[in-house]
């Protein structure tokens, strides 16, 4: 299965036509059709003006679907630091760390403390799908997002 | 069957077919002829050796079609008239598993990549471990630790597994390369 085809798949799921998932509405919602970064997914591209130079572009998008340590997932967050929006998604269930790390107990508070610890002074909107089961998808995880201006 | 809380779920023979498989790689690899038994696949064939096993939520008939496959009822239009293969509702239920174990009087028991064993957090997957050992003699659990639901910034996987094997100190628990795990009980 494509990274995205997933999508299209799930959708076939549902009698109504032209939907979009609740949490793909929201970040198309928050998006500005500006020159914008993409990186790990393409199903927005038509949402905006997609170019790969970090140094001009206005805002950045960034999908972590795939397995990445925390410390790989840091070094590739901070390359984003200086843009000024920034939609950080993320499969929690991805993640992994190789040490023990004295933070929250709480992952969606811990995930939010991590983001914060990258993206300094920031304003930061969090959504999450607390106690996530199986229940809200078929093919993929719901992603935490980290909307950042 | 569950999905997405928003929009109005309709299913097909098709769509069943392909959720099947998205969610159940032995199916996926069975249904377009790639079946190919690995390191891990082999791990488990060699501890049901000569014994009636049964496997649940596995699609256990795509390594060996002689083995006993329990498959949730929703899916039994993908599929039909495959032989050894039962459904049941409410596969997870723990009376269903009782009628299963009196009904087929399986040696070993196993779960592969069981849907059963995704999206729980580690105490319950603990308590679960639990009640299927009070129920089957012998328990093979093959699953990704990638998808339990745990703080993954601040435990390692190696963590998970010595915690785990601290709740059942007596099987053995193998990691199989960076997520997953076979327990044998």
């Amino acid at each position: 299965m494509t990274p995205s085809s997933w999508r299209e798949q799930q959708k076939t799921f549902f009698a109504e036509k032209n939907i979009e998932f609740e949490q793909d509405q929201r970040i198309i919602d928050w998006l500005d059709n500006t020159k914008t970064m993409v990186i790990g997914d393409d199903y927005f591209d038509k949402f905006f003006q997609r170019i790969d130079k970090i140094d001009e572009v206005d805002q950045a998008l960034i999908f972590i679907k795939n397995p990445i340590s925390s410390t790989k997932l840091q070094l590739l967050l901070s390359l984003l630091i200086n843009i000024p929006r920034v939609c950080v998604a993320i499969n929690k269930f991805v993640i992994y760390t190789d040490k023990l790390e004295d933070i929250n107990e709480d992952y969606d508070i811990a995930l939010l403390d991590y983001i914060e610890s990258i993206f300094k002074n920031r304003v930061i909107d969090y959504h999450y799908v607390p106690n996530v089961k199986g229940s809200h998808f078929n093919f993929a995880s719901p992603t935490t997002q980290f909307f950042i201006t | 069957m569950k999905s997405h809380e928003d929009g109005t779920f309709i299913q097909s023979v098709s769509q069943v077919h392909s959720l099947y498989g998205a969610t159940h790689p032995l199916f996926k690899q069975w249904s377009e002829s790639n079946i190919s038994q690995t390191f891990m696949h082999r791990a488990i064939l060699d501890r049901i050796d000569n014994k009636k096993s049964m496997w649940i939520d596995s699609f256990g008939y795509g390594l060996s079609p002689d083995v006993i496959s329990i498959e949730q009822d929703h899916y039994s239009i993908a599929l039909e008239n495959l032989p050894n293969v039962y459904f049941r509702k409410e596969l997870d239920n723990i009376e269903t598993c009782r009628e299963l174990s009196q009904t087929f009087n399986p040696e070993i028991v196993v779960y592969y990549k069981s849907e059963f064993f995704k999206y729980l957090t580690l105490p319950e997957l603990i308590v679960k471990i639990t009640e299927l050992s009070h129920i089957y003699s012998k328990l093979v659990i093959y699953m990704e630790l990638k998808f339990i639901d745990f703080n993954k910034l601040k435990y390692p996987t190696k963590d998970v597994v010595l915690s785990l094997q601290g709740s059942f100190p007596d099987c053995k628990i193998e990691r199989y390369g960076l997520n997953d795990i076979l327990i044998n009980i």
